[in-house]
């Protein structure tokens, strides 16, 4: 009779722990369904207003405000920082007025006051004629899933910091922008995690690729993608806003999607809302939201 | 030639100068000294060209004349080899071509046209 109570038992926790996970799962889902269906043109952004991609200045500026509102929905403090910096090279400053752009920077405190950051950065523009789906409403997406997750954690070791980056297309123009700040600053910062292409893996098996993990990151990602039985590949170089972060050396790690099951669709008009395995998204999101949980909750 | 047309020749030939400046001022406000340093150079070997009388006063508008229809042209071949190239062109410079950009160029080169034409007596040097 007890052997009989206490099997149920557990297999009712078990069920229950199931179904919570997979709670957990659907309303990251929808959210990110919410977010990237808005900054691709699926649904409206604002009042009747549909974004075809977010390259050109308003585009940009509509897809800033929109992130700065699901910051503060969020509970997150918000800046919008706006720049202008000199084009490329010589010839087009002769030509062309200076870019322009802006980089949103929500904040949360931690739990005790500290000068320590943690800082996570996606970019939000897109190539233009492109939805830009995978690259790199994906990564903004993961983000503000996070920012949710994160408000939660009961000790923060770190304030922490998301970063939506703009122009990452133009040579990352808003990252070395924001760099260059954080350095001016002097910011004391633990980590950066950059996500970009975060959304499309064809075989379902989860898998991903980390970009120069430093070494502290690296054992934490691995570990718990070893807990969770996901599949890692790690590469060197930089191919995102991680480029400026690794030249001013910061402790930095690119995760992205599997080498070899990358989005076909890149910088195209095809790079659209139904290309983007949302299970995908939402599995990578709680994993990067464990590896955080490590790191920010027991200050490893 | 009366006064009046003497004042609007010059009024023009002042008018000349305020795209490039408007345009060295936005870059100044960027910390980029590039156009400044440009402008400057071409201001300072001519001035020196014309303190020593190695160009006229009249030719100094002549050429001044010629560096707007010089810049005027870049500029538009620069709007169609953008428009036609697009996807090799950042972002920003791409949506900078646009109908106050394509006037801008315009207004520049007619202005050089227009100068160009003029008499060295009609700007009353």
């Amino acid at each position: 009779m007890l052997k009989t109570i206490i099997t149920c038992y557990l297999l009712l926790s078990i069920s229950f722990g199931i179904a919570q996970e997979k709670d957990t799962s659907i309303s990251i889902i929808n959210y990110q369904k919410e977010v990237i269906a808005k900054l691709t043109g699926k649904n409206t952004i604002s009042k009747n207003r549909f974004l075809r991609q977010r390259a050109s200045y308003e585009e940009r500026f509509l897809s800033a405000e929109y992130l700065a509102s699901e910051l503060k929905r969020s509970g997150w403090s918000f800046e919008l920082q706006k720049y202008r910096t000199p084009q490329s090279n010589y010839f087009l400053d002769l030509f062309f007025n200076p870019n322009k752009g802006i980089n949103v920077v929500g904040k949360l405190l931690a739990s005790k006051p500290t000068k320590k950051y943690l800082i996570l950065g996606a970019h939000y523009d897109s190539e233009r004629n492109s939805p830009g789906a995978v690259d790199n409403a994906s990564g903004v997406a993961l983000c503000l899933a996070l920012a949710k997750e994160l408000q939660q954690f009961k000790h923060r070791q770190y304030n922490i910091i998301i970063a939506f980056f703009d122009q990452e297309e133009d040579d990352e123009v808003g990252s070395n922008v924001f760099v260059e700040k954080i350095q001016n600053e002097n910011f004391e910062v633990h980590s950066v995690h950059i996500f970009d292409l975060i959304g499309y893996d064809s075989d379902n098996d989860f898998a991903l690729t980390l970009q120069s993990p430093a070494p502290l990151l690296e054992d934490v990602y691995l570990r718990k993608a070893k807990e969770e039985n996901i599949s890692i590949q790690i590469i060197g170089g930089a191919a995102s806003d991680n480029k400026p972060f690794l030249e001013a050396k910061y402790a930095t790690i690119h995760p992205f999607e599997e080498l070899d099951d990358r989005t076909p669709y890149y910088h195209s008009p095809q790079d659209s809302y139904e290309t983007v395995n949302f299970e995908f998204l939402a599995n990578t999101t709680q994993y990067i939201g464990n590896v955080l949980s490590e790191i920010i909750e027991n200050n490893e | 030639m009366n006064k009046d047309r003497f004042k609007n020749n010059q009024a023009v030939l002042l008018v000349s100068f305020l795209p490039l400046l408007i345009h060295v001022i936005r870059h100044l406000m960027t910390y980029s000294y590039f156009p400044l340093l440009f402008t400057l150079l071409l201001v300072i070997v001519f001035t020196i060209l014309w303190k020593l009388r190695i160009i006229t006063s009249a030719l100094l508008v002549k050429i001044w004349s010629i560096v707007l229809i010089g810049y005027g042209i870049i500029r538009l071949v620069l709007s169609v080899l953008v428009l036609l190239t697009g996807n090799s062109v950042p972002s920003d410079v791409y949506f900078q071509i646009d109908i106050w950009y394509f006037s801008m160029s315009v207004f520049v080169l007619f202005s050089g046209i227009w100068i160009f034409r003029r008499k060295k007596s009609e700007f009353y040097i």
